[in-house]
């Protein structure tokens, strides 16, 4: 088995473990998915390790899976997902070690459902084959589903038939786009194969890519999501226990975003030149939407979602400005998005499962009584507010940089979004931390635990890392965004 | 009559080891145990397995001077129907004994079903194919109202029955225009001369016959109810097997016999397709009895496979048969677990029994919820590759739009596919406990649920299997 499937299937092999000992105890249990998840997370640091800065996809696998109709089992990696197969990898454990006590009942099937989740995420980023590629996007529906409606507050069974029928619907028309796609390969004499580089290579005419690339991108946009197809995610994420926002937020929309970049993008380069403009209209709005929403919320939780739809918005200009720094900034913030945002929502959780509120009005004051979990949570609210030195601040410059080069008046919007972004989290932070206590239980509440803290320190590492040295990532990166713009024909 | 060797006896083997079984049960129980019968069950596994044995082992060619053939699709149709008919033996046994009414009759009937749609699967002969139709769905009106002193059952099969008569008519009328234009009942033989208005005019009352066998809207206005009011455990048999060897026979008909008339075909096989989907999935929408909800989610299905036949290529043809398998798969898995989880044999179960059921049943429940995830179509199950495979083998015909409302429709079918699953995973556990499934039917939940996953993983083998099964 070569190192990329071990990656991917270790956590899923995790979970039948942990369905086959059930009766262990959940302490056990969850050691068992500490484990593979950890196992999981070193294996990808082996692949960085291993990895060499060219636009070759690497590690690859292939082997024949259902040979009639070309479809094969074909994984590799590039700069852009080896990234997002670390970020997965690394919040894989995170999520397992912060729920650690959050989670009482049915607990086994917990972690199962967490485990196969992270395989379902890892198998979209390194499938190179179309059908496989489907197959993990949709079956990482169904952990996901069973996560926010079991476990989830009090509007869950609602948030979780939303997310799902949003997503499963946006998806079946990139699934007939998918079998068109095929059919016009094959009819344009290549051979039948669901071969991402092969199908690559089909020559279609403007309009039937524009449809295709329709198809393609709604599945995408929904999942990102990108405005005005937001609205599964406020609810998804409010109702979700705190792993599952932690790994929706880090790294579930970033297969929205993953999946413009490897499939919608590249396939259909005529139509994507021809859409770029109304994309560029929409991730601004979207910016500016999710910032505006997230100035008016109460709800912590409910603010840090919005925040995503926004920031979100960032990557996707970055995306579609089609130019080097643009699309090297939006590859890089999605993963400070998954790192920061990711930490919010962990932050959200400690706070939670101290006071059992998210409304801000319960908190205020608190600084004094758990300094280092302030200071945790300032580092992380300030890396997504896109202060220098730390991992967002070079992200968003990248991506208003090259959204400059593409589109001036989109990116000077744009930049309004930033500082909206710094008010509405600073407000945030003043209002829960600062300010006297007006709350009785607020005087009481426990700091940083030793497990808190291993699950954060880590993460404020790399967010420091990433801030001071981005170059580890940028230079993995620029390659494989090289050959990107080249298949898309953009300048 | 020629002499015996001219028959080639061995070709319909199956169906004579078949029936003599059958006949043996009957005889036993009647000679040694009236009322009870311990050798059933037995009796019909090993006879099933004979028959399979039979159907692999059989020569290829035509048989009955030509008016069965045993050729690939034959082949797949029995062992398919004989896989069907043996899961749905092992789990009826439970069944019946909770019913007190485990009865030799039961399993004949079964066995004579059986009988008959392997005959309708392999006639190449429009009388012979009637023959099949007859033979398998007089056993199944009487199955329909096997539980006798239950008024919908006898609803049930009363109605059945009355629609079936109706059906059978507008079949014969069929095969007598088509004899009136051609002079042969013989499908190779009807093709010179198909292009007479009469033949015509006879191959729409015999799509009309078909389409009622197999819930096709417009003439699926009995399967609700039918469906509802049978034994559980019957209406799983029904929808299974009954389309797979009806399927089987739709395609003989109208790809190897009518293939000629094609183009007139193929476009009203795309409304049928069209409406049936549609028609199947938003009724479901509305339903709470699962049974009910399932009998509309089994017409949408016929829909899908009809998409295999407006294609008209053998790609489609084959990525229908392979969808025939999964959704007997499928099908037979969420009746059976419907039947061992009622707590009163016929009885329907309503989506709120479930509540909770995760819990108490964490198997059963896991297995109906593969069956749920397969029928909606999601990976890793064998419900995403057979839709895969039909789709694009349709797409590649020309067939977009068809494909393109068959997905949009089965997004509106995970809508009711997943409120059991809601039900069962996420609502607290109700008062009344469902009853645990007897070791037959855990076995056969078991088989199908795991074959699911499999098909869904690897699809390869059986794929190549339904590839080949063609002419």
């Amino acid at each position: 088995m070569g190192l990329l499937s071990a990656i991917i299937f270790l956590p899923a092999a995790g979970a039948a473990a942990i369905l086959i000992l059930r009766g262990l105890g959940d302490r056990t249990l969850r050691a068992i998915a500490l484990i593979a998840a950890l196992l999981s997370f070193a294996l990808s640091l082996q692949l960085f390790a291993g990895f060499e800065a060219t636009a070759e996809y690497q590690f690859v696998e292939w082997r024949p899976w259902v040979p009639q109709y070309g479809i094969s089992y074909h994984l590799g990696v590039d700069g852009i997902s080896l990234f997002l197969v670390l970020l997965t990898t690394f919040l894989g454990w995170v999520v397992v070690l912060s729920s650690w006590n959050e989670i009482r009942h049915r607990v086994p099937e917990y972690l199962a459902f967490l485990l196969l989740l992270e395989t379902g995420i890892l198998g979209v980023f390194l499938a190179l084959d179309l059908v496989l590629f489907y197959v993990f996007w949709e079956a990482m529906l169904i952990p996901m589903y069973f996560l926010i409606g079991i476990w989830g507050g009090p509007n869950r069974i609602y948030a979780t038939l939303k997310f799902f029928l949003y997503t499963f619907a946006g998806s079946v028309l990139m699934l007939a786009a998918i079998l068109a796609l095929f059919a016009f390969h094959q009819r344009g004499g290549g051979p039948a194969s669901f071969d991402l580089p092969l199908l690559l290579q089909t020559q279609l005419d403007p309009s039937t890519q524009l449809w295709l690339f329709a198809a393609f991108a709604l599945a995408f946009a929904i999942k990102v999501p990108l405005w005005p197809l937001h609205t599964w995610l406020p609810d998804a994420h409010v109702e979700a226990p705190t792993a599952g926002s932690v790994i929706l937020a880090g790294v579930l929309l970033k297969m929205g975003t993953y999946g413009f970049v490897r499939f919608a993008l590249p396939l259909f380069p005529d139509a994507t030149r021809a859409c770029a403009p109304l994309f560029l209209l929409l991730s601004v709005i979207g910016i500016l939407y999710g910032a505006l929403v997230a100035l008016a919320q109460e709800d912590i939780k409910k603010l840090v979602a919005y925040s995503s739809v926004s920031h979100l918005g960032f990557v996707m200009l970055g995306l579609f400005a089609l130019n080097p720094i643009g699309v090297a900034g939006g590859v890089l913030q999605m993963v400070n998005h998954g790192l920061s945002t990711g930490g919010l929502f962990l932050m959200v959780g400690m706070l939670y499962e101290r006071r059992h509120t998210r409304m801000l009005a319960d908190y205020g004051g608190i600084a004094a009584v758990v300094p280092r979990l302030t200071f945790c949570f300032m580092l992380i609210m300030l890396s997504s507010v896109g202060l220098p030195f730390l991992n967002g601040f070079t992200g968003e410059f990248l991506i208003l940089l090259g959204g400059f080069q593409a589109a001036r008046a989109y990116a000077i919007a744009a930049a309004i979004g930033v500082i909206l972004a710094a008010v509405y989290l600073l407000t945030m932070f003043l209002r829960a931390m600062f300010g006297p206590i007006v709350h009785e239980e607020n005087r009481k509440l426990a700091d940083l635990s030793l497990r808190e803290a291993i699950t954060l320190a880590p993460l404020l590492l790399l967010i420091v890392l990433i801030g001071v040295y981005p170059g580890f990532i940028l230079e993995r990166l620029e390659p494989s965004v090289q050959a990107f713009l080249q298949q898309i024909g953009a300048p | 009559m020629p002499p015996l060797a001219e028959l080639r006896l061995a070709a319909i083997a199956p169906e004579l080891i078949l029936t003599a079984t059958a006949i043996a049960i009957l005889m036993i129980e009647v000679l040694r145990a009236p009322g009870r019968n311990r050798f059933g069950s037995t009796l019909t596994l090993a006879g099933l397995a004979l028959a399979v044995y039979a159907t692999l082992a059989a020569p290829a060619g035509a048989a009955l001077e030509g008016t069965v053939i045993a050729d690939g699709l034959t082949r797949f149709a029995r062992v398919l129907i004989a896989a069907v008919t043996a899961l749905i033996a092992l789990a009826a046994r439970p069944e019946l004994r909770r019913a007190e009414r485990e009865r030799g009759e039961f399993y004949a009937l079964l066995l004579f079903a059986a009988t008959g749609m392997m005959v309708l699967a392999s006639a190449a002969e429009l009388m012979t194919l009637f023959i099949g139709l007859e033979i398998f769905s007089l056993a199944l009106y009487v199955l329909a109202g096997y539980l006798r002193e239950r008024v919908e059952c006898n609803e049930a099969s009363l109605k059945y029955f009355l629609m079936g008569a109706v059906s059978s008519g507008f079949f014969l009328y069929g095969i007598a225009l088509i004899y009136g234009a051609t002079g042969t009942t013989f499908l190779a033989a009807i093709q010179p001369r198909a292009s007479d208005p009469l033949v015509l005019s006879g191959a729409a009352l015999l799509l009309v016959g078909f389409a009622f066998k197999l819930s096709i809207v417009p003439f699926h206005m009995w399967t609700p109810d039918v469906y509802q009011g049978s034994p559980t455990i019957v209406t799983g048999f029904m929808t299974a097997a009954t389309k797979a060897a009806a399927f089987c026979a739709l395609l003989r008909t109208f790809r190897i016999g009518l293939v000629e008339l094609e183009p007139s075909w193929s476009a009203s096989f795309t409304i049928l397709a069209a409406l049936t989907m549609v028609l199947g999935n938003v009724a479901a929408l509305a339903q709470r009895d699962l049974k009910r909800m399932l009998a509309y989610s089994s017409i949408a299905h016929a829909g899908y496979v009809l998409i295999g036949l407006t294609a008209g290529t053998n790609a489609a043809a084959g990525a229908m048969l392979f969808y025939l398998l999964v959704y007997a798969l499928m099908g037979v898995g969420a009746f059976c677990a419907l039947a061992a989880l009622t707590p009163k044999v016929g009885d329907s179960l309503l989506l709120d029994d479930l509540a909770g059921l995760s819990q108490r049943r964490p198997l059963a429940a896991a297995a109906l919820a593969i069956f749920l995830f397969s029928l909606t179509g999601i990976p890793p199950t064998a419900g995403f590759m057979a839709k895969l495979y039909l789709f694009g083998a349709a797409v590649e015909a020309g067939q977009l739009p068809l494909v393109v409302l068959a997905l949009l429709t089965s997004a509106i079918a995970a809508f009711y596919y997943l409120r059991p699953i809601v039900v069962m995973y996420m609502h607290a556990p109700a008062d009344a406990g469902l009853p645990r499934p007897a070791l037959g039917a855990a076995a056969v939940l078991l088989v199908t649920a795991l074959l699911t996953l499999a098909l869904g993983l690897a699809p390869g083998p059986a794929l190549a299997w339904a590839t080949q099964s063609l002419p």
